[in-house]
């Protein structure tokens, strides 16, 4: 286990020092193991590495890193076995990386307290928009601020359980609005369709799964300008769904 | 075959032709008195047929013996008396020869309508057999018919054992072969309560006429499995061919535009260059990355072991995940998304239809000039739902059509796989505008789910 300090290399603009945050990649290939810790080095970070998944439990409770990043194949234990362990004691973000087509393993890693996944193979530029997204949401769930929500032009006040559109409300049903809230609440992270069905139905419909095609589809005729190609209700085919929002940090008053 | 009605135990029939014989010659004694001088032998000669009829030559037999001697000792003179005297020795002579003569043609009649109805019924039953093993599509299948027409004929059951060599039995039973033109296809064991009802050669006949049935399904089988693996090793081939194809294209691009910017760094070339280089490596790389993936799933969909993942999934839905992770591929063209909102869902596995659609976008997108629109549409068919890419392209050239070979490649081999893992098919056909349209039918739908529990 080593750690590479970033900032000497002259790669990128020199981090800020809020920004700067510990990563720790539990990945056992070396080519994508080196990619990550490039990429993160850049960007300021400093990068934990461990290439099994015990190693890995070993760094994140002795270093206590600020995110973590699991590849769901590695050799000693399974990703989930990671998971399960790591949630006993940590409520740290991790972003699962896994084989397209294994929809799955990432359902079961979401369920197990996974964050967020991404497909291999992965563009560098949504890698670092996840982490980002996790790490400003991971913040944001500890400050607990003001329960206001942009998606494009609609405001959604959890706390007044209002939406509105340019001062217009859109009237939704209760249902809707547990829902809405749920999606929202995740802030860009996946949700998958047995953790809504729950949330929202309860735990006996959580095979339900046509409810949530049935209600999104509603959701997104009240609140997306285009429908069909919707921008902040999106669809994961076979694991479930994510809201692309804005928190709003003071509830403003109209 | 059953008897067809069983006739009384010996003891017991003996019983009943004395007691025939005695009431007939009560009979005749109170009718004698009336009519003098009538011919009262008529009247056991008629007892005689009857019994004959009823039950057959021996007791026939018996009966004529007893009405002679009833005959004799109650009507001929002297009465009572066994003896007998000269003229009447001839009649009670002719008596007793016409009785039994009588009596046997009549038996032979009963036993020749016997034979005949035993034969018209094994008949049906052998043909009914013969139609119910032409219909039976597997071993089991005509197994069970064979026991189950044996058991409705027989009160018993056989036991079927598969294979060359016959059964070991508990004593008692029997095992019958059955025999077919190629190889005994397994025996039959008799139980040991059938025995005594065996009626072998009927029994030998359904035995051959199952060996004949289980020969034929086995062949069917055989060519079935054979016809499947020269499929599969067509298809194998085609997909290697066009593998190779669409394998070494982006590769050779990809090498030759990784060499370009080795070599561009070290002469320093303008960045703008090194940088359309790398674009171009993207893109080939993602290419790659598409088509790896999807003959990764073409292969695990044709190794069939693959279980599909139904569940109810919105169209809009697939559609929407499908545009999104080709909007780079597409930038610039107008698509139109043509979805009643009132399209029922679907039940499938939503991966890999969303693949389909991702493949026919690329499709479409490949093989049309940039810019032109394309429309991506659902509906509802009378039989199932429909659902595909309509683009304004040149189409496709008629003979390409006719073979369904088209255009494509991996891309829309997998998308026939998927169709064809649903149940349904993917249909080339010319588009509205004389573009191309590519679409995947897919089947009637189990019927829609409960709506959910609304609010109040």
């Amino acid at each position: 286990m080593d750690t590479h300090e970033p900032g000497n290399e002259g790669l990128g603009a020199p981090p800020l020092p809020g920004e700067r945050r510990t990563i720790l990649v539990v990945e056992d290939d070396k080519a994508i193991l080196k990619l990550l810790r490039d990429v993160l080095a850049e960007q300021g970070h400093v990068v934990l590495q461990a290439s099994t998944a015990r190693s890995g439990l070993v760094e994140a409770g002795s270093r206590r890193p600020d995110l973590a990043i699991l590849d769901l194949g590695l050799p000693d234990l399974d990703g989930k076995e990671f998971l399960r362990d790591l949630r006993t004691w940590s409520r740290m973000p991790v972003l699962v990386l896994s084989a397209r087509g294994a929809e799955t393993e990432k359902v079961l890693a979401l369920d197990m307290g996974a964050d967020d996944y991404l497909s291999k193979p992965f563009g560098v530029p949504e890698l670092l928009a996840r982490i980002r997204s996790l790490l400003r949401r991971h913040q944001g769930a500890l400050a607990e601020s003001g329960p206001c929500f942009r998606l494009g032009s609609v405001r959604l006040d959890l706390a007044a359980r209002t939406a509105r559109r340019e001062g217009e409300t859109i009237h939704l049903t209760p249902v809707e609005f547990k829902l809405l809230a749920e999606l929202v609440r995740g802030e860009g992270r996946i949700l998958t369709q047995s953790h809504l069905l729950r949330e929202v139905w309860g735990p006996s419909h959580s095979a339900h799964s046509h409810y949530l095609r049935i209600f999104l589809a509603r959701l997104r005729r009240k609140l997306e300008i285009d429908p069909a190609q919707p921008r902040h209700l999106l669809t994961e085919i076979g694991v479930g769904y994510r809201c692309i929002c804005e928190r709003e940090e003071s509830p403003a008053t109209d | 075959m059953k008897p067809p009605r069983s006739r009384p135990r010996p003891s017991i029939l003996a019983l009943l032709v004395t007691l025939l014989c005695a009431a007939t010659t009560t009979f005749a004694h109170l009718v004698d008195p009336f009519f003098t001088g009538a011919h009262l032998e008529l009247f056991f000669l008629t007892l005689v047929v009857v019994v004959s009829a009823l039950w057959g030559r021996w007791p026939g037999i018996l009966a004529a013996s007893l009405a002679t001697l009833c005959y004799d000792f109650f009507f001929l003179a002297p009465r009572y008396s066994l003896r007998v005297s000269g003229p009447d020795v001839l009649s009670l002579l002719l008596l007793l020869g016409v009785a039994i003569l009588v009596g046997t043609m009549a038996a032979r009649l009963r036993r020749e309508a016997l034979v005949a109805r035993q034969g018209r019924e094994t008949a049906q039953a052998t043909s009914r057999l013969a139609r119910d093993l032409a219909g039976a599509l597997t071993a089991d299948q005509a197994v069970d018919m064979a026991i189950k027409r044996i058991r409705e004929t027989h009160d018993w059951s056989p036991i079927f054992h598969p294979g060359m060599e016959p059964p070991i039995l508990a004593a008692g039973w029997d095992v019958l072969p059955l025999r077919a033109p190629r190889k005994v296809r397994g025996h039959l064991a008799i139980p040991p309560e059938a025995i005594t009802s065996l009626d072998r050669d009927l029994l030998q006949a359904w035995g051959s006429l199952l060996g004949l049935s289980l020969e034929r399904i086995h062949f069917v089988e055989v060519a079935r499995e054979a016809l499947l693996r020269m499929e599969g090793e067509r298809l194998r081939g085609h997909i290697l061919s066009t593998l190779s194809h669409d394998l070494r294209t982006p590769l050779t691009s990809i090498v030759a535009q990784a060499q370009r910017i080795q070599e561009g760094v070290r002469k320093g070339a303008p960045p703008d260059e090194l940088e359309g280089c790398a674009t171009g490596l993207l893109e080939e790389s993602r290419r790659m990355s598409d088509l790896v993936g999807n003959l990764l799933e073409l292969s695990r969909l044709q190794s069939g072991g693959v279980q599909l993942r139904q569940e109810w999934n919105a169209i809009q839905e697939l559609a929407e995940s499908a545009l999104r992770h080709r909007r780079t591929h597409l930038e610039g063209r107008p698509i139109q998304v043509d979805i009643p909102d009132d399209l029922p869902l679907a039940w499938c596995d939503g991966i890999l239809l969303e693949r389909v659609l991702v493949n026919l976008l690329d499709n479409a997108g490949r093989h049309t000039p940039a810019g032109t629109p394309l429309r991506l549409w659902a509906r509802l068919e009378q039989d199932g739902l429909s659902c595909g890419i309509d683009d304004q392209g040149p189409g496709f050239p008629l003979d390409s059509l006719a073979q369904d070979a088209g255009r494509g490649g991996i891309g829309l081999s997998l998308c026939r796989a998927i169709a064809k893992a649903h149940g349904g098919e993917l249909r080339l056909e010319s588009g509205p505008g004389g573009g191309a349209r590519v679409f995947l039918l897919l089947p009637q739908q189990p019927p829609p789910p409960e709506d959910p529990v609304e609010e109040v």
